[in-house]
């Protein structure tokens, strides 16, 4: 063990990508944040500077100090000697500079040392906590606006010797105890690679293995199967394929979330949906001053805010249909060949249609559900011809992206294997502008036309792009002899 | 009577046959102007080191991959543009099996059963038995010996007329694979399946095949009876001061660290050896199927 292997550990652990990126997503953040201590008003100023500091090492304990893990693994199967010994050192010293940096930071901008110290410690842990935890426990980040709504009521800061301190200090003691515990627990299995449900998050992302390593590459369905319990395993329903329903045996030779289910495995998914719901309405009444008549009014004054977040959906089934298809069209040896040989599917334009159908089918409903709910509200709301027709090129969009994909891959047109990262990152923005920008949210009575047409315009042109894509997908699928080769 | 002439004319057509097939991979050439037609009825071992272009051609022969060049045909029908018909008639397993993994056994087996009109479901529940393969398992969650096995099984249930299989024996164990080959004597000498298959295991293309055809840096360097590779080829060693004999056209050639020369050569027409054979000091060795395969592909 020496010096220079402590400090390469963070090397060793993390793609070139991610590091730097990490490196200079915290300058950013933590900067940001000491201005902002510094030249905002008062104490609170200082102490919001600490919680965005706090936010940007929650992600650095997850996206850089948790891939530790990976080389602990590593280094004790491969036998790898002294590496072990670094592991451990390099974590500390790592975790110590993310919180120094911005205590330092943030002290020289007028804050608090040990209250701002405890923060970014908290912060830290958290992160790295959850990189150790199975990937199920990363649902919590979805909870994590309400926790805060709930917590602010009765958070104070942390000041030496405060009881906000004490709780910040069990809070850190009882998530480094748990963290040790996977740590060890993953260490010494007598199988770490294994895929099961109960691996760390960080041991799934990094499995992955590509330039990023897994955290933003969507995982194949195969790797998914696998870690999954036998219970939660979709249960395909096979008694209705055959060459007199092309587009439905399509579905189930394309698999994932195309894949058509038993009435039971359907159910079992709804069921699933249902177990966060006792912690959404707990939360929901915490917020709420345990007042029920309150969680309703706060239900109700929000409603057309949820219906404006079924946009989002929409979306998501694109991008995960798109995901499908991207993994389906790159393995040579799976679906494509089988599909290929495979008597009685067609040829041609008829076979090109009943695929197209098959993955755009089910998509297409739901959003069309989505939109109608979504018109109805808006014209409930009485709302703009301007936001009304945001509203749709949104949803036009979404599917665009499906079309597109769907054409380029059937016609040989490779697309880059970042691309639903890229689609799913432009559309997403242009949602949240979307709905920052709709009268149902702002609640303004004349909505602000210049941003609006401006989103417009970059919907049109996204939806243009997307179709041109699809126009040379589509003439790779009148060049191809059929659809079934990798691209 | 015409139906006996169509028949007649089905049967002589060759199941799978490639003319001038090309193909590369960024910018390296894999397939360079392969030319092969199999016998209706025969089993054709195609044998290449790793990396040699088995798979390829594999691929391009049944119309999985569109060539650079030349054209593959199956049952006389284009690779790329395969009729029903003549799908209905081939089976192919690729060495990895990978494809639809979210089934379990008896779905996949099921699920491609539908589109198949000679599917025979009793051998499937007979071997799923025998092999001892659980049907309610799921495909993802099998090893790589099962899964090939299971993949198996799903060509020779359709009952083909051509089975083409990339490394069949690649994942099994022994047993297995002795139950494989014999799966595959059995088709082509009962039913008359054509079978083509890759390997580099030269003693199970000795135990099945009735050709061979040995692919080396994307060209078919021979094709011929497997019985006949022992008369027909041999290695024709001259010393150093006789070198300057050596015929032009050779298999291979090595030449060796005393300055000797070592060559695959074949006998022509009249089953003559070349005639450097006959010189002073010459002398040709015979060669079997494994020893074959290593002069050519070193």
């Amino acid at each position: 063990m020496n010096a220079i292997s402590i400090c390469l550990v963070p090397w060793r652990t993390t793609a070139a990508t991610q590091r730097w990126l990490m490196l200079a997503m915290l300058a950013l953040v933590w900067i940001g944040s000491a201005v902002y201590a510094e030249r905002g008003f008062g104490d609170g100023a200082r102490w919001t500077g600490a919680i965005l500091s706090g936010y940007a090492n929650f992600l650095a304990g997850m996206i850089l100090l948790a891939p530790t893990l990976l080389l602990a693994v590593d280094a004790r199967q491969l036998r790898v000697p002294r590496m072990q010994h670094t592991v451990l050192p390099g974590l500390v010293l790592y975790g110590a500079m993310l919180a120094a940096i911005p205590t330092i930071l943030l002290v020289m901008a007028g804050g608090e040392w040990l209250g701002v110290f405890a923060i970014q410690v908290m912060s830290l842990t958290i992160g790295f906590t959850l990189g150790m935890l199975p990937r199920y426990f990363a649902a919590l980040l979805g909870f994590v606006p309400v926790l805060l709504n709930v917590f602010k009521l009765h958070f104070a800061p942390p000041h030496a010797g405060n009881s906000s301190f004490y709780d910040i200090v069990a809070c850190v003691a009882l998530l480094a105890c748990v963290s040790a515990l996977c740590w060890r627990r993953q260490l010494r299995a007598a199988d770490p690679y294994q895929q099961n449900f109960g691996r760390p998050l960080v041991m799934q992302v990094g499995a992955n293995r590509h330039g990023w390593p897994g955290w933003f590459v969507p995982r194949d369905s195969t790797r998914q199967l696998l870690s999954m319990p036998a219970w939660m395993q979709p249960v395909a329903d096979v008694s209705r394929a055959g060459p007199a329903r092309v587009a439905y045996s399509l579905q189930i030779a394309l698999g994932g979330w195309l894949l058509p289910v038993t009435w039971q495995s359907r159910l079992m998914r709804w069921l699933l949906l249902l177990i966060p719901t006792p912690v959404i309405i707990y939360l929901g009444f915490a917020s709420a001053g345990w007042s029920l008549r309150n969680m309703l009014h706060a239900l109700l004054a929000t409603f057309d805010v949820w219906v404006w977040l079924l946009g989002f959906v929409g979306a998501s089934l694109s991008l995960v249909v798109m995901m499908v298809l991207q993994q389906r069209w790159r393995r040579d040896n799976a679906e494509l060949a089988l599909l290929a040989l495979l008597p009685g599917l067609g040829n041609g334009r008829p076979l090109v249609w009943q695929l197209l159908r098959a993955s755009m089918q089910r998509m297409l409903s739901i959003q069309a559900i989505l939109l109608a709910i979504l018109l109805a509200v808006a014209l409930r709301e009485r709302i703009d011809a301007l936001s009304l027709c945001m509203a749709i090129l949104s949803q036009l969009g979404s599917a665009a992206i499906v079309l597109a994909c769907a054409l380029c891959n059937f016609g040989g047109v490779r697309l880059p294997g970042w691309s639903v990262g890229v689609a799913a990152g432009v559309c997403y923005t242009l949602l949240g502008l979307d709905n920052a920008y709709m009268p149902l949210f702002t609640r303004a009575t004349e909505p602000d036309t210049l941003p609006v047409l401006v989103l417009i315009s970059a919907w049109i042109a996204l939806i243009l792009a997307l179709a041109t894509l699809a126009w040379h997908g589509w003439r790779g699928v009148q060049r191809r002899a059929h659809p079934f080769m990798p691209v | 009577m015409n139906a006996v002439l169509q028949e007649t004319a089905k049967a002589s057509v060759s199941p799978l046959s490639a003319q001038g097939l090309m193909h590369g991979f960024d910018g390296t050439k894999v397939l360079d102007g392969v030319n092969l037609a199999l016998t209706p009825g025969s089993v054709l071992g195609l044998i290449g080191r790793n990396g040699a272009g088995k798979s390829t051609l594999i691929r391009a022969l049944l119309g999985l991959l569109e060539p650079q060049g030349g054209r593959a045909l199956v049952f006389d029908e284009p690779a790329l543009k395969l009729s029903d018909d003549a799908k209905a008639r081939i089976a192919y397993v690729p060495q990895q099996p990978e494809a639809l993994a979210w089934l379990t056994v008896q779905q996949m087996l099921d699920f491609v059963g539908r589109f198949y009109p000679h599917w025979d479901a009793e051998f499937i529940r007979l071997t799923l038995e025998r092999w001892k393969i659980q049907p309610k398992r799921l495909l993802a969650k099998l090893s790589p010996g099962e899964r090939q096995r299971v993949d198996l099984l799903r060509a020779l249930a359709s009952q083909p007329e051509l089975l083409v299989l990339d490394e069949p024996a690649a994942a099994l164990d022994p047993v297995a694979r002795r139950e494989l080959l014999r799966e595959i004597a059995l088709r082509a000498g009962e039913a008359g399946t054509t079978v083509l298959f890759s390997t580099h295991i030269v003693s199970d293309l000795e135990r099945v095949a009735s050709e061979v055809a040995f692919l080396h840096e994307g060209k078919l360097l021979l094709h011929c009876d497997v019985d006949d590779t022992k008369e027909r080829y041999g290695r024709l060693w001259l010393p150093a001061k006789m070198s300057a004999a050596a015929p032009a056209q050779s298999l291979s050639r090595r030449r060796n660290e005393d300055g000797s020369l070592s060559l695959v050569v074949q006998r022509d027409a009249h089953g003559q050896w070349p005639e450097a054979a006959t010189l002073t000091g010459a002398r040709v060795d015979a060669l079997g199927l494994e020893d074959l395969f290593v002069e050519i592909a070193e």
